[in-house]
């Protein structure tokens, strides 16, 4: 029996050391990041470049995939009880406010600089579009490392709204011209029209528009970009009326409950009926791949739909992809006045809507200087740049070379190179480039500590509101001003209101003039 | 020295139980009565006893009392489903004999043998709206037109009978099994004697059967109730506790509290209101389980 149990110990130790058994003297580090396979979105790179990046450090990477659902609650849940599974994180950018409050991050700044010496590869700050850069950085100082840039842009068939028969038919249904929407109330009118037509000759009816709008699928995206043309009143300045969008940055009240909301909670739920019955359980994969397919006329999401058009082992629309930056509003609540203010032009807000996946270093890291190698590694132009034109890498346009000459850097046979039509391309980049340079306002980027929270409470609630439309968009928008004056009262009791309201203010550019 | 000797055995494994149970447990006990509140002085939170604050606040929110009704509604519509059902089937395979009950008996046990969030992904690709096998069937055979097919994950009602049809679907054969083994463990001699005393069919089912069963259906009932009113892996897998929030459990939003929120006190307070129910369900199932013996051996 004793010598049985002798046995048995000794198989037990020898099974422990080697699932533990490393390479000696060769240093290891850990990331997380968004789960979607060795060639999905965000996690792919990572793998594709492993080896090399192993080759040219003499380091191991090891890659922790966490679904996305599960991202922030294991990611915190490690920082928080310091047990340092993880030296970097490739994760949102909603994450600084819970990421600096506990001081869990690193500065980068002076890595950056000694990259410049050529001790690690180089990135060039100032190739970050300004209101991406935004998203790296807080208080000055740089904790991000630039990898993806997200905002949501609006697709349309081209083929389709250039077509002389459906001009004539909505002309004729109408009396107005058919063509590219400038403001949501067009995008509404034209998605109706064409919604339950076959027009594109499958013999089934085809779709306006496709969403993803299932609970945690991501549709409060939708939301964000789509309600601040009716809630962020340009100015020169981001002040307590201007260019604020979440919160009153001098009182912290809720701004959700106001006409402006109303109304575009309303068109949100007017567009939801010109797209299939379904889309309110669809994540972003499914609402991508029905227009895709070509089912949907009009489709507004991430730059990832736009490279993944040109994949015809799942697109049926490369060559008739157009593109152009969102669609505004003639009116914006002034809660100043409290009245509409009218436009002569549309009110068409940037926005940087999503995630920006990039790295930061946690400050448990053994191997800091490794961690940012690997993720300055994948910041490089070249690389970048290849990521941003490879559409199952998730890596969308956020930085200056993405962009077409004049615009940017990129030549049109960067993209043709990498199997995109010259004229889909031409168009992407450019919507990108109006969408970050050209717009009336910015949607400013919510970034404080509970921002998760918040964040699920509106999912919620919107989808409460797109899935019963006999409750009335007043009663959503005061149920979710309920749901987040608890979690700010919650975390006010917890860091104290002034140091809520200052990472705030911070965290917008509270008083900052706005760049034209 | 023998009972030294005895106590130095079990202590690896009491250690073991106290740090994985009792520790935990303890901490969950004290946290439910603190929150953190912010100290000017100190400029950071610190942890301050705040009684029952965190009970009241679990009271006052609507959403986490509907998750504790419809939990309940749905463990004990599950357990009664699960049971009726587990004993149809244990009836039926326990007249079966050879080859074919073994079979049978096999089959019948594989979907609890799979793990319940693959279960519960799985069931997405059955539920989903249009081409899920259920609509995309009733579709192309029946001819129902899409507005007239339920809405399986955006309609309260159906995303709840859904969660309801997974659960039963994977947790009747555990009822199975179990009940098996009970039917399979009865005295032949009592059956025997029933039946020259000319019962048969149902009155033997009512007098005989269900009746020495009695202390299994007992312990299957409180066993499958236990279990079903920490339900978790079903909705999150299979509806994200929508639409909206009415088909988040009570579990799920523990989790969410303590994980995502971070809000420890809250989720212990609701972790310590579920482990009352649950160590008072079990305290329950033990005392009928005695009961039940006595009054069948007796």
């Amino acid at each position: 029996m004793v010598k049985m149990a002798k046995v048995a110990g000794a198989l037990w130790v020898a099974l422990l050391a080697g699932c533990t058994t490393k390479t000696p003297d060769r240093p290891t580090i850990r990331v997380a990041v968004y789960a979607s396979g060795p060639r999905g979105a965000i996690s792919g790179p990572l793998h594709y470049w492993k080896n090399r990046w192993e080759e040219e450090t003499g380091a191991t990477l090891e890659i922790a995939e966490i679904p996305f659902a599960e991202l922030h609650d294991k990611v915190f849940a490690d920082l928080r009880a310091g047990t340092g599974q993880y030296d970097g994180i490739i994760g949102p950018a909603w994450f600084y406010g819970d990421y600096l409050l506990g001081n869990y991050i690193l500065p980068i700044d002076d890595f950056i600089q000694r990259g410049k010496n050529g001790e690690f590869p180089f990135w060039d700050p100032q190739t970050v579009v300004p209101a991406l850069r935004e998203l790296h950085r807080w208080n000055g100082r740089w904790y991000g490392v630039p990898n993806d840039g997200d905002a949501h842009v609006l697709y349309y068939r081209k083929d389709v709204l250039a077509d002389p028969k459906w001009q004539d038919a909505y002309r004729k249904a109408t009396g107005k011209p058919l063509r590219v929407p400038e403001t949501w109330e067009e995008l509404a009118e034209i998605a109706e029209f064409f919604h339950g037509k076959d027009w594109n000759g499958d013999g089934e009816p085809d779709y306006g528009i496709t969403m993803h709008l299932a609970v945690g699928g991501q549709g409060f995206f939708h939301y964000m970009s789509l309600s601040a043309a009716y809630t962020v009143l340009p100015g020169p300045q981001k002040d307590r009326y201007h260019n604020v969008y979440w919160f009153d940055p001098e009182t912290m009240e809720p701004l959700i409950n106001t006409p402006g909301h109303r109304r575009a909670l309303a068109m949100l739920r007017r567009l939801q009926k010109a797209g299939p019955r379904g889309q309110t359980d669809w994540q972003l994969k499914e609402a991508w791949d029905r227009f895709l397919n070509g089912k949907a006329v009009f489709c507004y999401s991430w730059g990832d739909v736009g490279s993944l058009a040109q994949d015809e082992s799942q697109s049926r629309i490369k060559g008739k992809l157009g593109c152009t930056a969102l669609p505004g509003t003639m009116e914006v609540w002034d809660r100043e006045h409290n009245r509409w203010v009218r436009f002569e032009r549309p009110n068409r807000v940037g926005n940087t809507v999503g995630a920006s996946w990039h790295g930061v270093i946690t400050r448990q890291s053994k191997h800091p200087e490794l961690v940012y190698h690997l993720f300055a590694f994948h910041a490089q132009k070249e690389i970048n740049m290849f990521h941003c034109a490879t559409g199952w890498t998730g890596i969308d346009p956020g930085r200056t070379f993405h962009f077409l000459q004049p615009r940017g850097e990129a030549t049109l046979e960067t993209y043709t190179s990498a199997g995109w039509h010259p004229e889909d391309a031409r168009q992407y980049t450019e919507a990108f480039y109006q969408n970050y340079y050209e717009s009336t306002a910015f949607l400013d980027y919510l970034r404080i500590p509970g921002t998760m929270e918040l964040w699920r409470q509106l999912d919620r609630r919107l989808h409460e509101a797109v899935v019963d439309h006999s409750i009335a968009e007043e009663e959503i928008l005061a149920r979710i001003e309920a749901d987040w004056r608890r979690t700010l009262e919650r975390i006010s009791n917890e860091i104290g209101p002034d140091r809520l309201k200052q990472l705030y203010q911070r965290s917008i550019g509270y008083g900052q003039r706005v760049q034209p | 020295m023998r009972t030294l000797r005895g106590y130095l055995w079990v202590a690896p494994a009491l250690v073991w139980t106290l740090a994985i149970s009792l520790g935990p447990t303890l901490y969950m006990v004290v946290h439910a009565f603190l929150a953190p509140r912010f100290d000017p002085a100190a400029g950071r939170p610190r942890l301050r006893w705040v009684g029952f604050e965190n009970f009241a606040r679990f009271v006052a929110d609507d959403q986490l009392l509907h998750s504790v009704w419809w939990t309940v509604g749905v463990a004990c519509t599950a357990v009664v489903l699960e049971v009726v059902l587990g004993l149809a089937l244990a009836l039926a395979a326990w007249s079966l004999t050879g080859r074919a009950a073994r079979v049978a008996g096999g089959l019948l046990t594989m979907p609890m043998l799979m793990a319940p969030v693959a279960v519960a992904y799985l069931a997405t690709t059955v539920f989903a709206q249009d081409v899920g096998l259920i609509n995309g069937s009733l579709a192309r055979w029946l001819g129902v037109p899409p507005e007239r097919l339920p809405n399986w994950r955006s309609d309260p009602v159906w995303a709840t009978v859904a969660i309801l049809l997974v659960e039963v679907w994977q947790w009747t054969p555990f009822c199975f099994a179990v009940l098996l083994a009970g039917l399979a463990s009865q005295p032949s001699e009592l059956y025997e004697a029933a039946r020259i005393d000319g019962a048969a069919g149902w009155s033997l089912l009512r007098h005989v059967t269900l009746p020495l069963l009695r202390p299994v259906l007992v312990v299957v009932v409180l066993i499958r109730l236990v279990e079903s009113l920490k339900l978790f892996d079903v909705p999150y897998g299979l509806t994200r506790g929508g639409p909206g929030t009415a088909t988040q459990s009570y579990s799920m939003w523990i989790k969410e509290i303590g994980l995502t929120r971070y809000d420890v006190g809250l989720a212990s307070a609701m972790g310590l209101l579920l482990l009352v129910v649950l160590a008072s369900s079990g305290t329950m199932a033990l005392w009928l389980s005695k009961r039940a013996r006595s009054v069948t051996q007796g």
